[in-house]
């Protein structure tokens, strides 16, 4: 490498040190289990014939094509449900857009597997809505068997990647984009389909991929809902099953991350020169009319309708903390506060451990994102590409691989001063959850720095301020809302992980609460109580969502009142 | 060209007013825009003009009043039903659709055959030259030829009018002057009523057949480019088109002899028009500056001053020039060689009075 | 940084106690680190009470399935941090004993028997002990079978009637020790041909295979399925939990004892030792009462405490003695038989579900008719269903079962085959038999 000049150092030192970072907690314990795939099981030498074995095994190719089928499935649904909230939001002066932006985080703050739980006992075969309608009608209607109840919860829980997305999306249309098709005479579903939605195609491509991929790694989901013949719970069940080392576990494993990483690139193939929002001037979004009386209606009974749906699980989730006992009846058959009695004690242990992990985690994640961020985009290190690449990786690495590498990687390695394998000790909690988030508050950070101007940047050192100084004084505060929002993402998202932490936890005392409620849910009595601890997680994550959107949205708002209008003629 | 010329009809606005909640932005417009005509409404920034030309489109609040096209108001009319073709000023380009199909959008929605379509789509192109561009995409366009292809995507669907909200804004000047001869050409050629919105008047004087000018929501005057920079209804259209020097004051008849009294003191004599004038208006160039030895003519007017600035426009010399508390504006058409003045020179300003326009608001 | 402060403090706090007291059973200290298979309602009811007792000790329960808690012993056996190991399943405690991961230890308590049913409560080596009894029985749901007019299941045959198509739950052998003694306790006592056969007509009522033990009791008390083949505490837990279920133990079912054992190398051998002897006391075999435990105690004296109707082993014969169970047999067949569970029940349940469904029909057809074409189609389709892919002398063949073994032992052990080839093996087979019995039946069922 040539000699750096001087204002490259700082960035070059950081850059090495961030890929030292990814290489160490990425790609090596990842590296640590993969390997195993292409091991003969007899001998130990390199071999491809286990992936042989995998494509000539109709098990596997049923399990293959399942997990595609739900993935695919859950994006459709997820469209279905995160479609009509951002077009509502975007195109009419509608009074529940409030509502349905909060409801765009809401469903991301609970465990999928709590979710799953409560659902069943709502839409399951004996769950309260086919009780009644098996009273009134007689039907039974098979929402969570098999593939359809995977399909259903976890639609539901990953919408909001969606609407986020969408909602973004159709908001930085340029509105003339839309006028101009009206002039021309097209309207209604027609302009949608053949304008307004390829218009805000990249942002939906950029949601639906990243459905796809938790959707088709997800493990919790179909175990909970004793669906076996997917991919990640084969691979999962095949490693953690007594006393058997069967490479197949591991070969899933590698499928898995390489069809993740294949719908990642397919993603970025269909947006390359595609952004088509930032293209184009004055933006503005789509014009926003009122509704007329029985269009209001229908919109209200949508979106009602979808209400009920996406808050299901935490509607069921409430019936059973609050419920006694609730066994194949409509409702619980009384209500108590006895659960949340019983799990005052050890909420705040797992509330504290949970905020401790999480906010760490999401620090983190910011701090590497706007790392990352400023060195892809305003440095011209040699591979800064690859930073990208790499924490964006992540994505397509499944939990229970990354849980599996870190006590492979770390056990034998024993942290100074605390006396004990980093593998076990409570920070390798911390970093999981940071590599396992980084990719959302990496993208949060770039498109913040996306949308500050370099003169800014060159006004500041034309002004005498060298490159840190300009970074600290300029970039960072004018990204501060990006770097936020990227926190809030990690951190609502952090709090409710389970597939990674489930194998850290070395000892209860560093539970998280999406640990504390799957232990409890795991017996008769600790129903209840589990379902109260989920509650409390579900209101505390909120809350502290809440608050940071608050934050968010008062320095925006400092911000674009600060801003000269410079745009209107 | 194989264009079939559009039915192009009388744009008619009648007692038009519209608002943004509380805001007013149009009050009370009563406008008729005769058909093949070239249109423009010109005025400052805020001045209602894109709000106008948008509700003809039917984008907006809806207004209250009629806008008949013809003789169908079409004021509650969706836009998609109006059959006014519009160009943007961003141009409004589909980014993910080719040229060809940019064009062919508007004969799709018409649900016309295939066949038709494809004709009238490169028959459009070439109107505007660009039928060699049709496969390319619009990023891949400069900006002239991107307006080129908005212009080719609204006519093709022969619209019954055509509305051009500022199209030569986004463009650098040596382009602006071709494309606005270029639009013009086209427009003659088509024969179509078009409304075009600027808030530069040399567009709008050099693309005219007539023009109204706004202010505030509300119309100030309609008339030719000519008509309005020589006979101005008020004192905004005089101040908006071209450089004017305005005295506010009041006229003190005594027997036969009206003379016009500025707040500042400075008495002029006017004729009998100028009667009921509040404001005296005069052009810089219709005034000439001389050195202060020289006598005016006895039936112009004449001001003794000093000179206070000096603009070199090239062209012409623009001097400012203060006398008994006004200051006004004279120009001197350039000469190499000529004696210019200095700022703080004596001098004398001679007036012709016929050239001085009388307005009461 | 949260644990080495509570642990200072705790040094502190243990300082203090040590200098002021002499009672060496106080004396205890330090962390005590349980790896278990049980849920908290069980753990913390011990760990409270035992941290009463030797206030010195604080115990870390590291919850874990039973499985992953093996697969944690094994990873983590170069710096062992665990003291204990407890958990239900005896073979559990075999692997880990087969990988000498656990220790020997003596307990002093007196007054526990040799047997439960058929069953020894400790390990004759000496490595794990029995602190508890349970067996495998039915579980049911009250509401839900009079809702659907279903008569209760007492005995495994029952549950192979056509009236609980698509009521019964159970999880897979695979996932649970536990649920594989069960399984291996049928087959032992029926014969290995008939005992699978039994097997795949229940599981032909299947509504589901789970993935976690509990999601059995989990899916009977909320009424997802109506009968679940569950361990019997779950059963009682669930009823003493206030759920309208029942649970009863069919006559063919083995009490096997729940163990626990210290860990190699366990860095805080004294407190482990301590919780063994609290475990097996007369106020850890009480605690075992609690409601929300409801295990069987090894020690006959507390069933005096117990409540009415709660079964006791040591006075009821019948419970869990019809079978003499082989743990040998068991032990050289353990993955085979979850191997051939998982291939022909849990991933092919659909397929199954589907030819049993078919053969209830055309039997139900059948019944009161003379067609003897009919007659041996029904038969050819039985057969197919219950055609296993391997003998019971090949499932104990050495070398075979070594295919489906953890590790090689030696670079030179040679093995041939592979696990994945073999199963895809079966995997066509079983599933060309299914489809090949529900087209049969259907032809039969179209005769009559």
């Amino acid at each position: 490498m040539s000699v750096l000049s001087k204002s490259q150092r700082g960035p070059a030192l950081a850059g090495v040190l961030i890929a030292l970072f990814l290489i160490l907690f990425l790609v090596v314990p990842v590296l640590k289990v993969i390997y195993v795939a292409f091991q003969d099981a007899n001998t130990g030498a390199f071999t491809i014939i286990n992936f042989a074995d995998f494509f000539s095994s109709s098990l596997f190719r049923e399990s293959f094509y399942n997990s595609v089928y739900v993935a695919g499935m859950s994006v459709v649904i997820a469209t279905l449900i995160a479609l009509p909230l951002s077009y509502f939001t975007t195109r009419f002066n509608f009074s529940g857009a409030v509502l349905i932006q909060t409801l765009g985080i809401i469903p991301l703050i609970m465990p999928p597997f709590v979710g799953a739980v409560a659902m069943k006992l709502l839409f399951g075969s004996n769950g309260s809505v086919n009780l009644i309608l098996d009273e009134w009608f007689g039907i039974n209607i098979p929402f969570m068997e098999g593939l359809n109840g995977v399909i259903l919860v976890q639609s539901i829980h990953y919408f909001p990647f969606i609407l986020i997305n969408l909602s973004a999306a159709l908001n930085n249309i340029d509105r003339a984009m839309e006028e101009s098709a009206q002039n021309l005479g097209s309207h209604g579903m027609r302009l949608f389909r053949k304008v307004v939605f390829p218009l805000a195609m990249p942002g939906y491509i950029a949601g639906a991929a990243l459905v796809f991929i938790k959707v088709f790694d997800d493990l919790g989901t179909p175990l909970l809902l004793d669906v076996n013949k997917m991919l990640a719970p084969q691979a999962y069940l095949r490693i953690s099953s007594i006393g058997i080392s069967d490479p197949m576990g591991y070969v899933i494993s590698v499928i898995l991350i390489v069809f993740s990483l294949l719908s990642l690139w397919v993603s970025l193939a269909a947006m390359r020169g595609k952004d088509y929002a930032t293209v184009q001037k004055g933006g503005g979004g789509l014009a926003k009319r009122d509704l007329r009386p029985w269009e209001k209606f229908g919109c209200y009974a949508v979106v009602i309708f979808i209400l009920v749906l996406v808050l299901s699980p935490h509607l069921g989730l409430m019936l059973l903390s609050f419920g006694t006992i609730w066994s194949y009846s409509i409702l619980p058959d009384a209500y108590t506060f006895d659960h949340y009695i019983k799990v005052i004690g050890s909420a705040s242990q797992y509330i504290t451990n949970t905020l401790l992990y999480a906010g760490l985690a999401a620090l983190f994640d910011v701090i590497l994102g706007t790392a990352i961020a400023y060195i892809v985009w305003r440095t011209k290190l040699v591979g800064r590409k690859w930073l990208d690449y790499g924490a964006t990786m992540a994505l397509a690495v499944p939990g229970v691989v990354l849980g599996i590498g870190y006590l492979r990687t770390f056990y034998q390695f024993d942290v100074p001063l605390v006396n004990e394998p980093l593998a076990t000790w409570w920070v390798i909690i911390v970093i999981a959850l940071t590599i396992r988030r980084l990719p959302y508050a990496l993208r949060a950070c770039v498109a913040a720095i996306q949308q500050v101007s370099i003169m800014l940047e060159e006004s500041a050192e034309n002004l005498g301020a060298t490159k840190r100084r300009t970074v600290w004084r300029i970039v960072i505060p004018l990204m501060s809302g990006g770097i936020l929002a990227g926190f809030i993402t990690s951190f609502a998202t952090a709090s409710v992980e389970l597939s990674a932490t489930i194998m850290l936890v070395a000892r209860e005392s560093d539970a998280p609460l999406a640990f504390g409620i799957y232990e409890f849910m795991q017996s008769a009595a600790g129903r209840g109580p589990g379902a109260a601890l989920g509650m409390i997680a579900v209101v505390i994550v909120g809350l502290g969502t809440y608050f940071s959107h608050k934050v968010i949205e008062r320095t925006e708002k400092k911000r674009s009142a600060a801003r000269p209008v410079n745009e209107e003629a | 060209m194989n264009m079939h010329p559009p039915q192009s009809s009388d744009v008619v606005i009648e007692d038009l007013s519209l608002s943004f909640g509380e805001t007013e932005v149009l009050k009370g417009i009563n406008l008729h825009i005769r058909a093949g005509e070239f249109f423009s409404f010109l005025g400052p920034s805020g001045s209602g003009k894109s709000t106008l030309l948008r509700a003809i489109a039917g984008f907006g609040p809806t207004p209250k009043g009629r806008i008949l096209i013809g003789s169908e108001d079409i004021a509650k009319l969706p836009p998609w039903e109006r059959n006014v073709g519009m160009v943007f000023q961003s141009y409004a380009l589909w980014p993910h659709m080719s040229v060809a199909k940019n064009v062919a959008f508007g004969l799709e929605e018409r649900k016309l055959p295939r066949a038709e379509i494809n004709t009238r789509v490169m028959e459009a192109l070439e109107l505007v030259d660009m039928a060699e561009y049709a496969q390319r995409r619009p990023s891949q366009l400069s900006g002239g030829q991107q307006q080129r292809v908005a212009l080719a995507r609204t006519i093709v669907i022969e619209p019954r009018v055509l509305l051009l909200d500022e199209p030569l804004s986004n463009l650098d000047a040596n382009l602006r002057v071709q494309m606005r001869r270029d639009i013009l050409a086209l427009q003659r050629k088509l024969g179509l009523t078009t409304i075009f919105v600027t808030h530069d008047q040399e567009e709008a004087n050099t693309t005219s057949d007539r023009m109204a000018v706004l202010n505030d929501g509300i119309l100030q005057q309609v008339g030719s480019p000519m008509t309005l920079y020589d006979e101005p209804a008020n004192k905004f259209v005089a101040g908006f088109l071209g450089t004017a020097n305005i005295f506010k004051g009041h006229v003190e008849t005594t027997g036969r002899t009206n003379m016009f009294v500025s707040e500042k003191g400075t008495k002029i004599k006017v004729a009998d028009k100028g009667k009921n004038a509040t404001l005296i208006v005069f052009r810089p160039q219709n005034a000439e500056i001389l050195p202060p030895e020289e006598s005016c003519d006895k039936d112009r007017i004449c001001f003794d001053g000093k000179v206070s600035e000096v603009e070199f426009l090239g062209n012409i010399l623009r001097y400012k020039v203060e006398s008994g508390g006004e200051a006004f504006l004279v120009d001197h058409n350039h000469q190499p060689g000529e004696h210019v003045f200095a700022v703080s020179d004596r001098v004398k300003v001679e007036l012709n009075p016929d050239q001085i326009i009388f307005l009461d608001k | 940084m949260k644990t080495m402060i509570s642990r200072l403090a705790l040094a502190g706090v243990l300082l203090a106690s040590t200098a002021f007291t002499l009672n060496a059973a106080q004396a205890l200290e330090g962390t005590l680190t349980v790896v278990t298979s049980y849920p908290p309602d069980t753990t913390t009811t011990f760990k409270n009470a035992f941290e009463k007792k030797y206030p010195g000790v604080k115990v870390e329960m590291l919850k874990k399935k039973t499985t992953a808690g093996i697969k944690y012993l094994q990873e983590t056996a170069s710096a062992n941090k665990s003291d204990l190991f407890w958990a239900s399943a005896p073979d559990a405690f075999e692997v880990l004993k087969g990988d000498s991961l656990l220790a020997k230890y003596d307990v002093k308590v007196k007054g526990i028997p040799e047997k439960v049913g058929s069953f020894p409560i400790n390990d004759p080596d000496g490595y794990y002990k029995g602190f508890a009894a349970s067996g495998y029985g039915i579980m049911w749901n009250t509401r839900y079978l009079k809702a659907k007019k279903l008569p209760v299941a007492t005995e495994w045959s029952d549950l192979k009637k056509p009236v609980y198509f698509g009521h019964v739950g159970m999880s897979a052998p695979s996932r649970s020790g536990t649920t594989h003694l069960t399984v291996e306790t049928v087959i032992q006592g029926m014969g290995w041909d008939k005992g699978w056969a039994e097997w795949k007509a229940i599981a032909g009522n299947f509504k589901t295979v789970t993935a976690r033990s509990f999601g059995v009791p989990d899916g009977v008390n909320s009424g997802q399925f109506g009968l679940g083949i569950v361990i019997d505490f779950f059963g009682l837990s669930s009823k003493a939990s206030g759920f309208p279920v029942d649970f009863a133990y069919p006559k063919v079912t083995t009490l096997v004892p729940a163990n626990i054992s210290i860990v190699k190398n366990a860095p805080n051998r004294e407190a482990a030792a301590a919780f063994i002897e609290f475990l097996l006391s007369t106020q850890g075999q009480e605690l075992l009462l609690d409601p929300k435990i409801m295990r069987l105690p090894v020690n006959p004296k507390t069933y005096a405490k117990a409540p009415a109707g709660f079964p006791n082993p040591f006075k009821d014969s019948s419970i869990g003695s019809a079978v003499k169970f082989d743990l040998g047999l068991s032990k050289g067949r353990y993955n085979v038989v979850n191997s051939l569970f998982d291939v022909m029940i849990t991933y092919r349940l659909n397929e199954l579900r589907e030819a049993t469904r078919a053969l209830q029909e055309a039997k139900a057809a059948m019944a009161g008719k003379n067609n003897p074409k009919a007659a041996a189609l029904i038969k050819e389709a039985q057969a197919l269903i219950d055609a296993l892919p391997i003998t019971e002398a090949k499932a104990s063949e050495k070398d075979f079962a070594s295919i489906f073994k953890k590790k090689r032992k030696k670079a030179t052990t040679k093995i041939t085959g592979r696990q994945a080839e073999v199963e895809g093996e079966w995997d066509d087979m079983v599933k060309a038999n299914y489809a090949k019995a529900t087209k049969l039946a259907n032809e039969a069922k179209s005769l009559l």
